[in-house]
């Protein structure tokens, strides 16, 4: 495997974080480090990409915030999924699985 | 809910700007120590650590305004602080900002000013939510270009129930109800309407009811609705009034409802009575005198209503050949049918409001031009510093619009003053008749308007500028010392094209102005027959409860007379039942002794007029032949009848008319025959337009109730009004009096849209005039001081003072004759267009043209003059010293 982290496709970010979120109210480190782990490390997800994504999901209003204590008792901003969040999750997945079916059709052809 | 959850990050972001940074700012913090003390836990030396962190953080002020450019509302925050920097552009060159600014109050308050009236008057003149589906009904008779009729009571009732068009019908009459029981007599201006009147035109009392239907019928008929001024004002607003007798005339009226506050219709009605129609009122078909309204049905449209009506008339026309021939019916949406008169000189006035915002717009592009080049090196910096060619042109129009704002605001407080001392003055008498003209404010409508005019203006004059503006030559404008770049040769085209604009525009106004006044001022040398100087006039109603007969109604008057004529200080007096230049006619079909009968529809008509013996005498009308009227012209005496010049020589060209005799015919056909004993001169009653065959009864035979008295004074018409009334007084203590004026009054109204329509086009194209000549001195000023450097030249090689003079006044010149040249056609179609308006000159008057051409010219030289002698005096050190 690339050990070279892949940019992000366009879109894909938003997925990734709704994703990590799933799991339960982390703060903007915990999902960058989520979405590491659950890509195995492909992706990495840079504070200036991460921080303007989850403002903007937040103003959409899929995702909320609120201050609270991280691990180490350190005043963190944590960011849950909202309902609205979790149906923009399925519509983002199944969108997901639409392009990829259609690259892996695109691909086997010959 | 998604929505809300964005309403809410957009006003947070906007007003709570600090707290959302705070947040931000702490946040990043937070997850910056976050980094570290993972890297720490990794066992990093805490140095290195902090230091690895920042790497994978990548910049905090980096992240933070990558956080801000995603927030919602973002191109609101960078639009205001394009405005701050507006502002403190303007706080900057006060000079500037303060002559824009008024440059634009005066020209955006002109318009607000007349669009208030525009509003009040065109617009919304009838207090009705939805005037859509409210039509007038008129009688047309195509043939001689009559379109606005009266109905025939017969007529209409026939409409009424042969139509399946309207939902409602009602027709109106004139009522003059003198309401008694109080402490003094007072009349009011009433209307006899059908019980489906307020229902035809939505209206609803706001106490009580409306009428019935079966109060349309004689007996039933003495019921009154009142308006809510007399309510208030004559009745206290007495809640309990509905259901209790008024004395209306000497008759008992029951008051059954009070209507609400913004109902005025017809304009100035103070009371409404039903009218119910006599079996013979019922049946006439020859005495116009309704004015007819009615609601659409659901789904009708006007055509279609049309449609119908002419078809009814159609029908009656053939049913009843003698009266109806040739007679159509008009459905004409009530708005319309309302302001008549007065929509053409308001649109012209709109007009030429709206041309001196342009001029004034030119103006103010042709400073910012010169500004856009002196902060050239502001705009080069901004554009190396990567602002988009976008973001330049948007902060220009931020300013130039926050510019129009300052103007607009400005000129909306003009626009208050300008109403506040009431520029233009009517007698309230007339105010009352006209609709809307007591609601001229500035309102919310205008408000907007003026929002809107004012944003606009800011969008069109800052265009020009902030295209040239953005796109800035980074290289030479930054290079310091290099001589602050010529704005080069496109940039001088632009200023010479506006300039010939607003000279063209001006040229337009001023010609239109020149042509309005022109009118009025050959309308006041109009002499309309008679001498108007010091008359009063008042009205008197006899109500006919009270005086049954002819005979009595005449006394009263010929007492009254005598009675005037005996005060000191009176030199005449007299009576007749309509007014010359008062606008209103009584017409009636005739027939000429000897004469053919005419075909129908095509029978000679004539005004006519019953006066007292002294009218002529009293009014200074000149008897040319034959005699005045006598006592002996009695009703027991020979029919007799004085005609005027027009209706002589119409009627008995080259024939002596003395001794002639003619008669009534129509619904006045049992008269007799009539003999013409007097010709007197013709009497205007409008003065634009010549006096039409005219008849002149005397009063003992053709009596009148209701009769204007004129006295003819030697002090001030006015003083004289007090012992003018205490006579009515002393005769019959319950007779009020009504719309007590002078003539000088009536005849300055009758000339009040030309008066108005001429000085307000005059102060406008005075002031685009000025504007203009700002403008000319501006660039040809600017244009001196930028060739300075070349003039010394010029004067160092020799040229003499005299030749520099000529260069400088030649350049704006040509500008200003350009200028002429391309206003020409566009005042041309002004003046055609303004044709309708003007009276005794044409409207391509050449006089008019070549005069105000003149005057342009004289004032472009003088806006070239100052300039021009600062170059003369240009000392050829300067070639070397400047720059």
């Amino acid at each position: 495997m690339n050990t070279e982290p892949t940019t992000l496709l366009q879109g894909t970010l938003d997925l990734l974080i709704l994703k990590s979120l799933v799991a339960g109210e982390m703060h903007g480190l915990g999902v960058s480090r989520r979405i590491q782990q659950i890509t195995g490390g492909t992706f990495v997800v840079k504070p200036g990409s991460l921080f303007p994504a989850l403002h903007r999901m937040e103003e959409e209003g899929w995702i909320s915030s609120f201050w609270g204590d991280s691990e180490n008792n350190r005043r963190a901003k944590y960011y849950r999924l909202t309902k609205a969040g979790r149906k923009q999750l399925e519509v983002e997945t199944t969108r997901w699985g639409r392009i990829s079916w259609a690259i892996a059709q695109a691909l086997a052809a010959s | 809910m998604p929505l809300l959850v964005k309403a809410r990050s957009f006003m947070r972001n906007l007003f709570f700007t600090r707290r959302v940074e705070a947040d931000l700012d702490e946040e990043i913090r937070s997850h910056l120590e976050m980094l570290a003390e993972e890297n720490l836990r990794a066992g990093i030396a805490p140095q290195e650590a902090q230091r690895a962190a920042r790497i994978e953080l990548g910049g905090i002020d980096q992240v933070k305004e990558q956080v801000r450019e995603q927030r919602m509302g973002q191109w609101l925050h960078s639009v205001i602080s394009d405005g701050r920097y507006g502002l403190r552009q303007f706080r900057r060159n006060l000079g500037f900002t303060a002559v824009a600014a008024l440059t634009l109050a005066l020209g955006i308050g002109a318009n607000t000013y007349i669009f208030s009236v525009v509003d009040a008057l065109l617009l919304r003149p009838l207090a009705f939510p939805d005037p859509s589906r409210l039509v007038a009904l008129w009688e047309r008779v195509p043939n001689i270009g009559l379109d606005r009729n009266e109905l025939a009571p017969a007529n209409f009732l026939d409409w009424e129930t042969q139509n399946r068009v309207f939902d409602h019908i009602a027709a109106a009459d004139w009522w003059d109800a003198n309401l008694g029981g109080g402490e003094h007599p007072e009349h009011l201006h009433g209307f006899l309407v059908t019980p489906d009147y307020f229902a035809a035109v939505e209206a609803q009392p706001m106490l009580g009811r409306a009428f019935l239907p079966e109060e349309g019928t004689p007996g039933k008929d003495h019921v009154a609705v009142l308006s809510y001024g007399l309510w208030r004002h004559h009745f206290a607003a007495d809640p309990s009034l509905v259901g209790k007798p008024v004395l209306l005339n000497g008759i008992d009226y029951t008051v059954v409802g009070v209507m609400g506050p913004d109902f005025n219709y017809p304009s100035g009605a103070q009371i409404w009575a039903a009218l119910a129609f006599s079996p013979q009122s019922g049946t006439n078909r020859e005495s116009h005198y309704l004015r007819g309204v009615a609601h659409l049905g659901v789904g009708i449209s006007r055509r279609q209503a049309q449609t119908e009506m002419s078809a009814i008339a159609a029908r009656l026309a053939q049913q009843y050949p003698k009266t109806n021939t040739g007679r159509d019916a008009g459905v004409m949406p009530l708005l319309e049918s309302e302001v008549g008169q007065e929509r053409a000189p308001l649109v012209v006035l709109l007009v030429a409001v709206g041309l001196v915002l342009l001029i004034a717009c030119a103006n103010i592009s042709n400073l910012l031009l010169a500004r856009a080049s002196s902060r050239q090196r502001e705009t080069a910096i901004r554009a190396a510093l990567g602002a988009t060619r976008r973001r330049l042109i948007r902060q220009w129009l931020v300013e130039s619009m926050l510019l129009g704002l300052l103007g607009g605001g400005l000129g909306v407080l003009l626009a208050f003053l300008c109403l506040e001392v009431q520029l233009i003055r009517i007698p309230p008498e007339f105010a009352l008749l006209i609709p809307g003209w007591g609601k001229i404010a500035i309102n919310m409508p205008v408000l907007l308007f003026t929002s809107a005019v004012s944003l606009a203006t800011g969008l069109i004059f800052g265009f020009l500028p902030a295209l040239r503006a953005s796109r800035p030559n980074v290289n030479d404008a930054l290079k310091e010392g290099a001589p602050s770049a010529g704005p080069g040769r496109r940039h001088h085209l632009l200023q010479k094209a506006l300039i010939v604009s607003e000279v063209g525009l001006s040229l337009a106004l001023l010609a239109t102005a020149g042509l309005m006044m022109k009118s009025f001022i050959r309308l006041e040398q109009v002499s309309p027959g008679f001498n108007p100087d010091r008359l009063l006039t008042i009205f008197i109603a006899l109500p006919e409860a009270k005086y049954t007969s002819g005979e009595q109604t005449a006394s009263f008057y010929e007492q009254l007379i005598e009675r005037l004529q005996n005060l000191p200080g009176v030199q005449g007096a007299a009576a007749a039942n309509m007014l010359p230049l008062g606008g209103m006619n009584s017409t009636s079909t005739i027939r000429i002794e000897g004469r053919p009968e005419p075909k129908p529809g095509e029978e000679p008509d004539a005004n006519f007029r019953s006066v007292s013996n002294s009218y002529f005498r009293t009014m200074q009308i000149p008897v040319l032949r034959g005699r005045e009227f006598t006592s002996q012209d009695s009703a027991m005496g020979q029919p007799v009848v004085a005609v005027n010049q027009a209706f002589a020589s119409r009627f008995w060209p080259g024939e002596d008319p003395l001794g002639k005799r003619m008669r009534l015919s129509g619904p006045l056909a049992d008269q007799p025959w009539r003999t013409v004993v007097g010709v007197v001169g013709n009497v205007r009653n409008r003065l634009d337009v010549p006096a039409p065959p005219e008849m002149y009864f005397p009063l003992r035979q053709q009596t009148k109730s209701t009769m204007a008295v004129v006295v003819r004074t030697s002090p001030d018409p006015r003083s004289m009004e007090a012992s003018v009334r205490a006579q009515v007084a002393a005769l019959d203590h319950d007779q009020p009096v009504f719309d007590v004026m002078t003539m000088e009054d009536l005849r300055s109204v009758t000339l009040i849209g030309w008066r108005l329509g001429g000085t307000l086009m005059a102060a406008f194209a005075g002031f685009a005039l000025v504007l203009a000549a700002l403008g000319l001195f501006g660039v040809i000023a600017y244009a001196v001081n930028e060739r300075t450097h070349e003039i010394g030249m010029r004067m160092a090689l020799g040229a003499a003072p005299q030749e520099v003079f000529r260069l400088v006044v030649g350049q704006g010149m040509k500008l200003a004759f350009i200028g002429l040249l391309v206003g020409l056609p566009l005042a041309l179609g002004m003046g055609r267009a303004v044709a309708g308006l003007l009276y005794g000159v044409a409207p391509d008057d050449f006089a008019t043209f070549a005069g105000v051409a003149a005057i342009l010219a004289g004032v472009a030289f003088a806006a070239c003059y100052i300039p021009a002698r600062r170059a003369m005096r240009t000392h050829p050190m300067a070639a070397l010293k400047y720059e």
